[in-house]
């Protein structure tokens, strides 16, 4: 037994099993990165619910709380729902709206009539998220009601 | 039989041991990606506690917000009060709101408490009904609160003259720094609430 020779051969890994491994890693570990921004965006999305529901019921409390006959009908834009404004020049009911920075709200009342009596007004309130410095989420709310005409 | 020198010495393999740089340069990339997967860890917990604190806030601000306005949609005037000071049927003071509302047992009314305990660092609202058990509807939570009650009667000559609102203006920020020092988001309520019920009952 000459020179025993021990042959240690190492192979280096090749750019495509690197490739493969680190492909499998990213497929692994991008899901669970994947959950946590999910977590975040889920809390953003419930507060964002919270303050346009909040909003829209506010309006439409209101609208509910007035007169029958005093509320008024028509489509009434953002820049029209203002607080301390009168709500048109028909009625001498004027909205009470909060500051609220980063929503708009939209707000339709329309007469419902049988027999030629108007019987119901129907309120259709909009608030939309439209966010600071332009970076809202565009996310809106509806909710709408009927006001009965009680005499 | 004779032996040769070289087949009498054992295999020889030549191993080569490590170098100081080769183990400080190992030791360096270890500490390096240990300290990433931690420093990660721990800004995962941070995240889940933070957001954990801020689910709790959110959800106690919605019912807080809930309840209050289902009670106050159920307020009705105040029967032990004069006609004309009936409008008055909504106390608030700093540190509490009160009213009674509609039950639909027998046609009684009960008295609705909302008291806020501040707190130097964050206060607790609770609610109670008829003087009875206070529930704790925010615990530990409340930066801030104030409750107004207006109204507004109008005056202006045609229909609706004498037409008499009453709203309550509240203003909260729940959450922030929630407890053992966990910071969440801070939510902010700032809403009026019409008692439907009573605003007709006045008018």
């Amino acid at each position: 037994m000459n020179n025993i020779l021990i042959a240690r051969h190492r192979r280096a890994l090749t750019l495509v099993e690197i490739l493969v491994a680190v492909g499998l890693l990213s497929a692994v570990m991008i899901p669970v990165m994947l959950t946590f921004g999910a977590g975040s965006r889920g809390l953003t999305m419930s507060a964002e619910d919270l303050t346009t529901h909040t909003a829209a019921l506010e309006l439409v409390e209101q609208m509910m709380a007035a007169p029958f006959d005093l509320v008024p009908t028509g489509v009434f834009p953002h820049d029209r729902i203002r607080d301390n404004q009168a709500m048109s020049p028909a009625t001498p009911l004027r909205f009470h709206i909060s500051d609220v920075p980063g929503i708009e709200r939209r707000m339709t009342v329309s007469e419902v009539s049988k027999n030629g009596v108007v019987r119901f007004k129907k309120i259709a309130v909009t608030v939309t998220m439209t966010g600071q410095n332009a970076k809202g989420s565009g996310r809106s709310v509806t909710v709408k009601t009927l006001l009965a005409k009680e005499n | 039989m004779t032996v040769s020198r070289e087949s009498a010495k054992p295999p020889y393999i030549r191993y080569r041991g490590f170098t100081l740089v080769e183990m400080l340069v190992v030791m360096a990339i270890a500490t390096l990606l240990i300290g990433g997967i931690v420093l990660l860890l721990t800004q995962f917990r941070r995240g889940f506690s933070k957001g954990e604190e801020t689910g709790v806030a959110l959800q106690e601000a919605g019912m807080f917000l809930a309840m209050l306005r289902n009670d106050l949609i159920n307020a009705v005037p105040d029967p032990t009060l004069p006609p004309e000071k009936r409008q008055e049927s909504v106390r608030a003071t700093p540190t509490g709101i009160s009213f009674p509302v509609y039950t639909g047992e027998r046609d009684r009314t009960a008295r609705i408490t909302y008291s806020y305990q501040p707190a130097d660092t964050r206060g607790s609202i609770s609610r109670a009904v008829d003087g009875g058990r206070p529930r704790t509807l925010v615990n530990g939570r409340v930066a801030s609160l104030t409750w107004e009650v207006c109204t507004e009667q109008i005056t202006a000559t045609g229909p609706g003259s004498g037409t008499k609102r009453i709203w309550i203006d509240v203003h909260a920020r729940i959450g922030g720094q929630g407890k053992a020092g966990v910071k969440g988001r801070e939510i902010v309520l700032t809403t009026k609430l019409f008692p439907a019920r009573l605003i007709r009952q006045l008018n």
